[in-house]
């Protein structure tokens, strides 16, 4: 019996010792690292996580299984690595879609057709004209001014450049006995919508319902959550601006300005000048191909408080557009079509 | 071209170096049998408190951050307690918990993608003795297991990192062979737990992580496991050197931890090697 026990005993050694240099136990879905696999891994990572083809289907037709039949016929074994970048990048370019990027050694696809499609209605030297040479910075792209009418003009270049609660007081603060505020955010590429709704906190004094966020929940081209609604809370221990803002627009402002325009459209006080938006309403994801080149594309869908999708932009309230006579004479349009607005609601 | 150009396979593979070393410890231990059969060792239960410092290889593959699997290196502290908590007459009952944190850093095979990892596991069996011979002892019983930690993909924007959690309850065997090298004598000790079903972490597919929380979705979250969208392993081999009042340890850790949550896949697995010491030893049995 004891004999019997010690043999179990060896055996179950044994067992423990083959489970533990076991490393490896899978059933796994795989690409190869060929031109074939990473043209069907790019294909595949789009086809179940990007969130737009019934979107830009309805938009513009985009069937995500003809542009497959439409591009594999460009992959062969032994293409070049730059040969095979152009077919991926020209397949993503189908999305038309300004968060949707591939990250190769040499280069890195885009499409930027939401701005270059569109006249610029922008200037930053005739900006700068407004700005003078004793603007106020309160942080990276973050300049202001009071305007001759004492109107005050802020830029936001970006939303990618933080900015403290106690520089946004300070702006405040300092333009607080402006008439009306300006915030010009044309050709603002985009950033983080945590500091796009820190800015916005400062134009409400109450909760805002601004818009809803879906995300995908399968492979499914219609696999989405419920959506997700997103409020802006006011900045209740912060100064808040309780005058008219008029919020200028251009077809430069996307993504995380293009959720700051959906955001500010729904406060009290605040017009939106200028022109449509640039879009980008999904929130990217990354991710990567089998030969190490990583791709970035829209996954969460996001909408505006009446559920319509901001991907493709969102209108100002007033649209103006920059005339190249006014810009030859060092004026913008669109600022002073805000100023006129501003110092109208003064006069009434 | 097949449109979607999977390939379903499955594949057992085995790390050769370990596999040697497993197949040499085979006939160390028939060897010991031998000898234990003329009575050199005693026959107690071991009681053991260690801390052992481990360094080895990993692989990660986080369907949430990437579809590629990323390797490199891995270093870790541990502490692993077998208690004797009571008992009645010659019936004991044990308590093994096992605690330890692991970092690794790694690449994707590209070289074009790095990751870190931070990784911190508690294990707790409550085990009753199974087999006991004159060289062997097994005691085996429920674990439970806490594995809570970190995937952070240096090369991605909005989706970074990804957090890994798993509570589960599963089974558990700790084994201890004694024997002699010549006359020193020596113990080689053997753990497996098998997690059976718990509570998993994983977002829902695509899930911001603001959404998760800010967008009050996190019972999405949470994910009921079991050995068909879980299965895992964690295996421990270690061979104990007495040293004047206490043990050095020489062994290897290897955990393999998959499962496939929220429709991602996520397949983690370290081998580690181990250096030890057991910093109090007892022996006890039947109460003695």
């Amino acid at each position: 019996m004891r004999r019997i026990h010690d043999m179990l005993a060896v055996m179950l050694l044994t067992a423990f010792s083959l489970l533990a240099s076991c490393t490896k136990v899978d059933t796994e879905n795989s690409f190869a690292n060929t031109s074939a696999g990473n043209f069907a891994a790019l294909w595949t990572i789009m086809d179940e996580h990007y969130c737009f083809f019934d979107y830009k289907n309805s938009e513009f037709g985009l069937d995500w299984d003809q542009v497959y039949d439409k591009y594999q016929e460009y992959v062969y074994e032994g293409m070049g690595d730059m040969a095979l970048f152009e077919v991926l990048s020209s397949m993503l370019s189908e999305l038309r879609d300004g968060h949707v990027n591939l990250y190769g050694p040499y280069d890195v696809s885009r499409n930027w057709s939401w701005k270059e499609d569109y006249p610029a209605n922008y200037s930053e030297e005739v900006r700068d004209g407004y700005l003078g040479t004793d603007y106020k910075i309160a942080s990276t792209g973050y300049f202001y001014q009071v305007l001759p009418d004492n109107i005050g003009y802020m830029t936001i270049e970006s939303f990618s450049n933080a900015i403290s609660d106690s520089k946004l007081d300070a702006m405040l603060h300092y333009l607080c006995f402006c008439n009306g505020l300006i915030i010009d955010i044309r050709n603002n590429g985009g950033g983080n919508l945590d500091i796009a709704e820190q800015v916005a906190s400062r134009f409400t004094n109450e909760k805002v319902l601004t818009g809803y966020t879906k995300y995908k929940n399968g492979p499914g081209h219609n696999d989405f959550s419920d959506p997700v609604a997103n409020y802006v809370e006011p900045a209740m221990s912060n100064l808040r601006w309780q005058k008219p803002v008029a919020l200028l627009t251009n077809r430069g402002c996307f993504s995380s300005a293009n959720d700051f325009t959906v955001k500010m459209k729904e406060m009290p006080m605040v017009t939106v000048f200028g022109d449509r938006t640039g879009g980008g309403g999904g929130l990217p994801m990354s991710s990567e191909l089998p030969n190490g080149w990583s791709v970035r594309f829209s996954s969460a869908p996001s909408y505006d408080k009446d559920m319509n999708d901001i991907e493709g932009g969102v209108d100002p309230d007033v649209f103006v557009s920059m005339t190249d006579s006014d810009r030859l004479q060092g004026i913008d349009t669109i600022i002073e079509a805000a100023r006129e607005w501003i110092n109208g609601l003064i006069t009434n | 071209m097949n449109r979607r150009m999977m390939r379903m396979k499955t594949t057992v593979s085995f790390r050769f170096s370990e596999l040697a070393l497993a197949l040499m410890l085979v006939p160390a231990c028939v060897r010991a049998q031998e000898q234990s059969a003329v009575g050199v060792m005693p026959a107690p239960h071991q009681v053991v408190s260690s801390l052992s410092a481990g360094v080895g290889h990993t692989k990660a593959m986080d369907g949430f951050l990437s579809p590629l699997e990323y390797d490199g290196t891995a270093f870790s502290l541990s502490e692993d307690r077998v208690a004797a908590i009571g008992g009645e007459e010659s019936i004991f009952r044990f308590l093994r918990t096992h605690n330890s944190l692991l970092f690794s850093s790694m690449k994707n095979e590209t070289g074009g993608g790095s990751t870190l990892q931070f990784m911190a596991d508690a294990n707790c069996m409550w085990g009753w003795p199974a087999l006991h011979t004159d060289i062997f002892d097994l005691i085996a019983g429920p674990v439970a297991m806490l594995d809570i930690g970190a995937l952070w993909n240096r090369r991605n924007s909005n989706n970074p990192a990804n957090v890994e959690g798993n509570l589960s309850l599963g089974a558990g065997a700790d084994g201890t062979l004694r024997f002699r090298l010549r006359s020193y004598p020596m113990a080689l000790q053997g753990t497996l737990f098998i997690p059976l079903s718990g509570i998993g972490f994983a977002p829902d597919y695509d899930q911001p992580y603001w959404i998760m929380y800010t967008g009050s979705q996190y019972g999405r979250t949470l994910h009921f496991t079991h050995m068909f969208n879980n299965p895992s392993v964690t295996c421990d081999m270690a061979l104990c050197l007495p040293v004047k009042n206490g043990q050095v340890r020489l062994g290897w850790t290897a955990d393999y931890r998959t499962d496939k949550l929220g429709g991602n896949r996520t397949r983690i697995s370290h081998n580690m090697f181990n250096l030890g010491y057991a910093y109090r030893f007892e022996r006890k049995y039947n109460g003695r």
